[in-house]
C-alpha cells in the first residue's frame, strides 16, 4: 500500500493519471455521469477517493463531499466540492471508483461507503481487480472497455441487510 | 411492432431530416426518432396516440448538431436525457441507443465499437449510425444485449439485427 508521502509525491504533478486528456477516462466519466443523470438527481453525494475531483465536480447533486487522503490532490478540488475526512451524515449517492481493489484498504473503504449510504451506492473499476463487495440490491450493471481492461460500473440500491461481505 | 418509420426533426425545412407536424400526424406506423432533436420536444403534442422509439446519442444529449452540419440544412439542438425521458413517460415511446458519437461503426475497431454501443441505461433497441453495419458491428450489438437493431433503407424485415426502417412519408 502507498504511504501518505508517496501519494503526495504522486500528486506533485497536476492530473498525474492524465484523466483529463485520456479519451478512455473522458469516456468513463461521461458514462458514469449519464448513468447517474438517468437515475435522477441527488441531494447529497459523497465521492470516496476522489483524487482531484475529476468526476466529483460534475455529479448531479446539490451538495458534494469528497474524501481524499492526499492533501495535494484535495487542494485542487473545485469550489463546489467540499473536502471531508469522514462521512457527515447520510448521502443519497455514494460513489467509489477504482478503489475496492486488493492493493487498497478496501474493507475500510467499503465500511465507510456503507455507513454513509441512504439510497444509491455506485461502484466502478477494472472488472478483474474489483473485489466482490455488495452494498444492497444491484439495480444496474454496465460494462465497457477501459484502457487495456474491461471496466464495470455497478449501481446498488442501498440495503444494509444484504450487503456483503461486511 | 410493425415496420418502424424514421424521422429526425419536426419542422418545415425541405430535407429528408425534416418532417412537418402534419406528416408526423399522418403516419400510422411506429416512428423511430433519431437525435432526439429539441423540436420534437417542442412539437410533442403530435406524439399523442403515436408509438415508437427515441434513439439518443450520448455525446450530444443537451447539445447540438454542429458535428453534422455538412449533412443537414441548419443548426439544431438536441433534447437532454431528462426531456427524452419525459417524452417517453408521456407518450407511447421507449428509449433506444444511437451510440455516443454517431460515427460510422463500420470504420471503427472492435474495441471502439464496443464502447460506442454500450448504453448508459437499460434499453433493448439500437439504431446504427448512418444505418451502416457489418458482421462485426452486428456481433458487438448482439453482445451488448440489444434485442433489436434498426438500419435504414438497407435493412430487411425478418432479421432483428438489421431491421428495415424507411423514412416517414414526406410527399
Amino acid at each position: 500500500m502507498q504511504t501518505k508521502q508517496e501519494l503526495e509525491d504522486w500528486y506533485n504533478r497536476e492530473d498525474p493519471w492524465d484523466y483529463t486528456v485520456t479519451p478512455d477516462d473522458i469516456y468513463r466519466k461521461k458514462f458514469y455521469l449519464t448513468v447517474l443523470y438517468n437515475l435522477g438527481s441527488y441531494d447529497r453525494a459523497l465521492d470516496i477517493g476522489a483524487g482531484e475531483g475529476f468526476i466529483t465536480k460534475d455529479l448531479p447533486a446539490k451538495e458534494m463531499h469528497a474524501i481524499e487522503l492526499s492533501d495535494t490532490a484535495a487542494s485542487r478540488f473545485p469550489e463546489s466540492v467540499e473536502r471531508v475526512f469522514d462521512p457527515i451524515g447520510e448521502y443519497d449517492l455514494v460513489l467509489v471508483t477504482g478503489l475496492l481493489y486488493e492493493q487498497y484498504d478496501h474493507l475500510l473503504i467499503a465500511k465507510m461507503a456503507l455507513s454513509a449510504a441512504s439510497k444509491h451506492v455506485c461502484v466502478g473499476g477494472i472488472e478483474d481487480w474489483l473485489l466482490p463487495y455488495s452494498f444492497g440490491r444491484m439495480i444496474e450493471s454496465y460494462h465497457f472497455p477501459y484502457r487495456e481492461y474491461d471496466s464495470v460500473f455497478n449501481v446498488y440500491e442501498y440495503d444494509d441487510s444484504v450487503a456483503w461481505p461486511l | 411492432m410493425a415496420v418502424m418509420r424514421l424521422a429526425h426533426n419536426i419542422g418545415n425545412e425541405s430535407h429528408s431530416n425534416y418532417h412537418t407536424r402534419e406528416q408526423i400526424l399522418a403516419c400510422n406506423e411506429p416512428i423511430g426518432f433519431d437525435g432526439v432533436y429539441r423540436n420534437v420536444y417542442e412539437n410533442q403534442d403530435v406524439l399523442q396516440n403515436k408509438s415508437g422509439i427515441m434513439f439518443v446519442m450520448g455525446n450530444h444529449l443537451g447539445g447540438d448538431n454542429e458535428f453534422d452540419l455538412d449533412n443537414v440544412p441548419k443548426f439544431e439542438r438536441y433534447c437532454t436525457l431528462g426531456e427524452v425521458k419525459e417524452l417517453c413517460r408521456r407518450y407511447d415511446f421507449e428509449i433506444g441507443w444511437h451510440t455516443w458519437s454517431h460515427r460510422n461503426l463500420c470504420e471503427l475497431s472492435e474495441r471502439e465499437i464496443t464502447q460506442e454501443v454500450a448504453a448508459p441505461f437499460q434499453t433493448k433497441y439500437f439504431r446504427y449510425p448512418h444505418g451502416e453495419y457489418n458482421d462485426l458491428v452486428v456481433e458487438c450489438v448482439k453482445r451488448a444485449g440489444y434485442r433489436k437493431a434498426y438500419a435504414v433503407t438497407q435493412g430487411v424485415h425478418d432479421d432483428p439485427y438489421s431491421l428495415f426502417s424507411n423514412y416517414v412519408d414526406w410527399t
